[in-house]
Order: C-alpha cells, then sequence, then structure tokens
C-alpha cells in the first residue's frame, strides 16, 4: 500500500476580486467579490515507502498546495489526501508523528533560542526518549556538520546553517517521510550541495521516504528517481526521470567546434540551432539519426576541432511537457 | 497534551524572554510611572468626599490600583497572535506539531505570565509600596486573589482566543483587534473600578465576561470581597465553561479555514 496517497485531490482558494478605485474600493468594504481560483485540480498519485519523489512545476502550479494538503495543514475542496492510510487533515496532530517537513523561507525552530534549546522541546513535544534523542541528534548534527553551531540562537544562523538546522529538527523524532517544500531556496552552491547529499543519504541509507517540491531541477535530478510534473493544478507527468528523458528529452545536440568560420551548413537530419563564430549547435532527433551521422556529414564538408555530444537536461525535458499541457 | 510537553512549552517561553531581558528594566521603570501617574489621580478624585467614596476608602482604591498593575502583568495572552502567524506564514509550523495548538499556546502564556509577574508585576508593587506608599493585601485576600487570578487568566486566554482565531476569516482587520483592547481596558473595570460607574452601565458590564477578568480578582485584592467570595469565584467559573467551549469550536472551524500567505 502507498505510504502517501492523493486521490482526486482539489482545491479551490477564494481570491478577493476588486475593480480599480476608489468607488470600488468602498463597494468592496461593503460586499466584498470573490472569485474561486482552483489551485490543485484532480490530482491522484501514490508514493510507495523509501522513495523519493520530485514534485516539479512552474511558480503557482499547485505544489506548495499539494503539500500542505499532504500534511493535513490544508482542507481540500474534494477528494482525499492519505498519509499511512489516515486522511491527512482530519488526522493532522496524529500523522504530524510520522512525517518531517521543511518549509523552505520558514522556520520551524525557535528564533530567540539557541539551536540546542529548540531541539530539547521538540524532544519534549514529540516524547522522544533522552538516550534516543541523543543519539539521533548527534547522528544528524554530524551528517549536516551542525555541532559548533548548536549554542548559537536561531535568528543569527546564516541562511545555510538555519537550513541544516531546520533539516535536523524535522527529522529528531525519526519520522519515515520527509516532505521538502524548496529546501535548497536562497542557498549559495556549498550550502546546496551539502544539504543535497545528506538528503541522498537519508533516503538511500536510512529508506526515508521524500517527496521534494522544488524550482531546481539539480535537486531532482540528483536525489529522485521519479518525477511527479504539475501545471496550473493538473498533473501532466509520472513516471520515472528516465522515462520522462525518454518521452519527450527525444533531442540531441551536437556542438561542433570547426577549424574557419563558414557560411551556411546543411546536415541532411539535423538542424543549426545556434551559431557562436566557429562553435555551431545542431539539434537532431534521436531514432531518426545517430550521432556519428551527423558528425560524418558535418565533417565531409568542414574541419573538426572539437565536439561535444549534449543529452536533453532536465531543465529542457520540462519546458517541453509544460510547451505541451498548454 | 502529557506534562513535559507542557513543562518544554512554560520553559521555552521564559527562555524567550530571557532573550530580551535589556528591555525589563525600561519596562519596570514605565509601568512604575504608570502606576505613580494613576495613583496621583485618585488621590486627587478622592480630595472631594463623597458617598461612593465612604463606601471604598482611598487605601482600598490604592490597592485596587496597584494590584491591577500586577494582573495586567499575569494576563499576557495574545489577541494578535493568529494575525501575525498567518501574515507570516508561521502558522503552518505551529501546526504541524502532534499536539493542539491551543492548548501549546496555553502552556506558553502560562510562561509568560510568570515571567511578567516576576520581572515586571512584583517590582514595580515593590516600588508602589516602597516609594508611593501603596498597602499590601491582607493574606487571605492575596490568597483569594491568586485563585480568582488563575480562573481570570483562563477565561482571558479563551477570550483572546476566540478574539485573535478570527484572523482566519478578517485577515485584514488590524482595527478590530486594537478595538477589543479598549473595550477590554474599559469594560473590565481595570481603569475605572464597577463601584464608581453609572448604575446601568454598571448593570451591564456586570452582565458581561469582562469584569471577570478585572474587576473581580481586584474586588478580592483590596478587600472587598467580604462574604461574596466563593458566589464570585463560583461566577468566573460558570463564565469559563461556555467561553472554552466557543474557543473551542471557533478552533474547530478556523482549521478548516486556513489560508497559508506565500506561495
Amino acid at each position: 500500500m502507498a505510504i502517501i496517497e492523493a486521490r482526486e485531490l482539489v482545491k479551490d482558494f477564494p481570491v478577493r476580486r476588486r475593480a480599480p478605485g476608489m468607488l470600488a474600493a468602498l463597494g468592496s468594504l461593503v460586499r466584498p467579490a470573490s472569485d474561486w481560483k482552483r489551485a490543485v485540480d484532480q490530482v491522484s498519485f501514490g508514493i510507495e515507502q523509501g522513495e523519493a519523489v520530485g514534485y516539479v512545476g512552474p511558480n503557482g502550479a499547485g505544489k506548495s498546495t499539494t503539500i500542505k494538503l499532504l500534511t493535513g495543514l490544508l482542507w481540500p475542496t474534494s477528494g482525499s489526501a492519505t498519509v499511512m492510510g489516515l486522511p491527512s487533515s482530519r488526522r493532522r496532530t496524529e500523522i504530524a508523528r510520522h512525517i518531517g517537513v521543511i518549509f523552505g523561507q520558514r522556520t520551524q525552530l525557535w528564533w530567540d533560542l539557541p539551536v540546542l534549546d529548540s531541539f530539547d522541546l521538540l524532544r519534549d513535544i514529540y516524547g522522544i526518549p533522552e538516550a534516543d534523542y541523543r543519539s539521533r541528534r548527534d547522528e544528524l548534527s554530524e551528517l549536516l556538520e551542525l555541532q559548533e553551531l548548536f549554542q548559537v540562537p536561531v535568528r543569527q544562523l546564516s541562511l545555510g546553517q538555519r537550513m541544516r538546522a531546520e533539516l535536523v529538527g524535522a527529522l529528531l523524532h525519526d519520522p519515515p517521510i520527509l516532505y521538502l517544500d524548496e529546501p535548497t531556496i536562497g542557498l549559495d552552491v556549498v550550502a546546496r550541495e551539502r544539504m543535497r547529499a545528506a538528503l541522498a543519504q537519508l533516503n538511500q541509507e536510512k529508506g526515508v521516504t521524500i517527496l521534494i517540491a522544488s524550482h531546481d531541477l539539480d535537486d531532482i535530478d540528483r536525489l529522485c528517481s521519479r518525477v511527479i510534473v504539475i501545471d496550473r493544478g493538473r498533473l501532466v507527468f509520472d513516471g520515472s526521470l528516465e522515462a520522462m528523458k525518454q518521452a519527450y528529452g527525444q533531442e540531441r545536440t551536437v556542438i561542433v567546434d570547426l577549424e574557419e568560420e563558414s557560411g551556411s551548413i546543411e546536415v541532411d537530419g539535423a538542424s543549426l540551432v545556434r551559431r557562436e563564430g566557429t562553435r555551431h549547435w545542431f539539434r537532431f532527433a534521436r531514432g531518426q539519426r545517430t550521432a556519428a551521422e551527423v558528425i560524418t556529414s558535418i565533417a565531409r564538408s568542414h574541419r573538426i576541432i572539437d565536439l561535444t555530444i549534449e543529452e536533453p537536461d532536465i531543465e529542457y525535458v520540462i519546458s517541453r511537457i509544460y510547451g505541451q499541457s498548454q | 497534551m502529557r506534562p513535559r510537553v507542557w513543562v518544554g512549552f512554560v520553559k521555552i517561553s521564559l527562555l524567550s524572554r530571557l532573550a530580551y531581558r535589556g528591555d525589563l528594566l525600561l519596562s519596570i521603570l514605565s509601568s512604575s510611572l504608570f502606576l505613580l501617574v494613576y495613583l496621583s489621580i485618585w488621590r486627587a478624585l478622592y480630595q472631594n468626599p463623597g458617598a461612593e467614596q465612604e463606601r471604598v476608602p482611598y487605601p482600598a482604591m490604592a490597592l485596587y490600583v496597584a494590584g491591577g498593575s500586577v494582573l495586567r502583568s499575569w494576563l499576557s495572552s495574545d489577541p494578535s497572535y493568529f494575525l501575525r502567524k498567518i501574515r507570516s506564514g508561521d502558522i503552518a509550523g505551529d501546526m504541524l506539531k502532534p499536539h493542539s495548538l491551543p492548548m501549546a499556546l496555553l502552556a506558553q502564556n502560562v510562561g509568560t505570565g510568570l515571567w511578567r509577574v516576576c520581572t515586571g508585576g512584583l517590582p514595580v508593587l515593590a516600588i508602589g509600596v516602597i516609594l508611593m506608599g501603596v498597602p499590601l493585601p491582607r493574606p487571605s485576600d492575596a490568597l483569594w486573589f491568586l485563585a480568582s487570578a488563575l480562573l481570570a487568566g483562563a477565561l482571558y486566554f479563551a477570550y483572546t482566543l476566540i478574539i485573535s482565531l478570527t484572523a482566519f476569516w478578517t485577515l485584514e482587520m488590524q482595527g478590530f483587534h486594537d478595538l477589543q483592547w479598549a473595550i477590554m481596558a474599559f469594560a473590565s473595570g481595570t481603569v475605572v473600578p464597577l463601584w464608581f460607574m453609572p448604575e446601568i452601565l454598571a448593570t451591564v458590564l456586570k452582565a458581561l465576561p469582562f469584569q471577570q477578568m478585572g474587576f473581580v480578582p481586584l474586588t478580592f485584592w483590596s478587600g472587598q470581597a467580604g462574604q461574596a467570595g466563593p458566589r464570585l469565584l463560583l461566577g468566573q467559573f460558570l463564565w469559563l465553561l461556555p467561553m472554552a467551549a466557543l474557543a473551542a469550536l471557533v478552533w474547530r472551524a478556523a482549521q478548516r479555514r486556513v489560508v497559508i500567505q506565500g506561495g
């Protein structure tokens, strides 16, 4: 049975509508008008224990809303979200014991207190036995190199340090499920890499089920074997990363550096998509042409100094999925 | 909620206060000044003797005023809690814990209240006694007050919770929250005791819950309860039941209305 399940999940939000101008503003005081906006539209999926799933979509696609529905923070308009078989919003406080949640831009630690005090309170809140608490805290802190920050008040931490502390805090009660909503947003390259490495280790070694909503497709590429793509509230793709690249990423690119600048180059079955000085980009469809054929065809009329073959990156693939869903 | 969680929250709110101990002296100073001004006004009013003043002599009034500053430091719950939390989006973290959020809030308020009584209410009272000639209550009155202040605290918590939760429906209504401060200050009788209000007004205010969170405990403190003690406590308790039930109902409804700002 799926450990996380969304079934025909729908969430509508009221959106205050107001015509511009003074008179309309006064009118809306008396009788505010609202429209309903559908943020999540008939979304269904199931996630098995131990999976790491990327949840991807453009801004406002409904990623965060879905995560909030799954954690039980929001009540669905219709459909259902269940975690370990429990309906999430109805049993929110119970489910809280089984999940860890990270919201990228928000803290769940106590702002004014040293990191360690926050952890101690989490120990009390979740009723973690002292010995378990200590060993888990120290193990996680080692993984995220947090120990030297134990005495620092949360408000004095840098964003990267804080996110590491958040992650330790979210995992102290040993939840089998971890939800992450934009966990690497605003982090620098080093902090981002450290975060990803820790998450990968948690998933692979501890078997923590991870659902990660992110803009940063590198996060997904690095961590997840499965992707769910959502656009304007609707699910547009659900499958393995490989299947997605297969289905949407059929186009490869050959980049060649020629000895000298040339006029037009015609290559059968490939199109010149970009040119900078002597460097040329040719795009061709996998299956119709092989890279060797394209290169041979170019080499017939020009001297090639250097070449690379580019596989479609996940960003490009997803932009194609969005393009098709429009 | 288990006792350990309770203690944890009380402790954490004490520690959070400790992080801002810098402004402690300043707030003691301003509260003492407020007490001085307040006492001076009442002393001036008592210069013109009248029927009311005979019923409540000046020392009792001085007790009432000083008791008011202790009581105010104890009633610490924040009526705009949810407004702030919803605006900042931090409500999400609060709601994703394995316990009831109102109970955690109550525990934190107990912590904050204890801190404010010890670092504000009592020091200001000591200053009043030493420098302004404020009398201390009789020990038995102080005990009655203690019980009554606990009930007032619970009642005030339920009341502010209801007010605070309206933020789930009316995100923009800061003014409404400001208004409730004024209502509370006036109707609770902490500024002007109900003794000195016109009879009709006093009758109306006695029928409302506000005086249970000000006038009633201060009646004990100032030694004016007489034989009515048990009846007054019972009255507070009888208000607490429907208020707590209403707060629970509003909280249930509010959870379905959660809108998290930003993303």
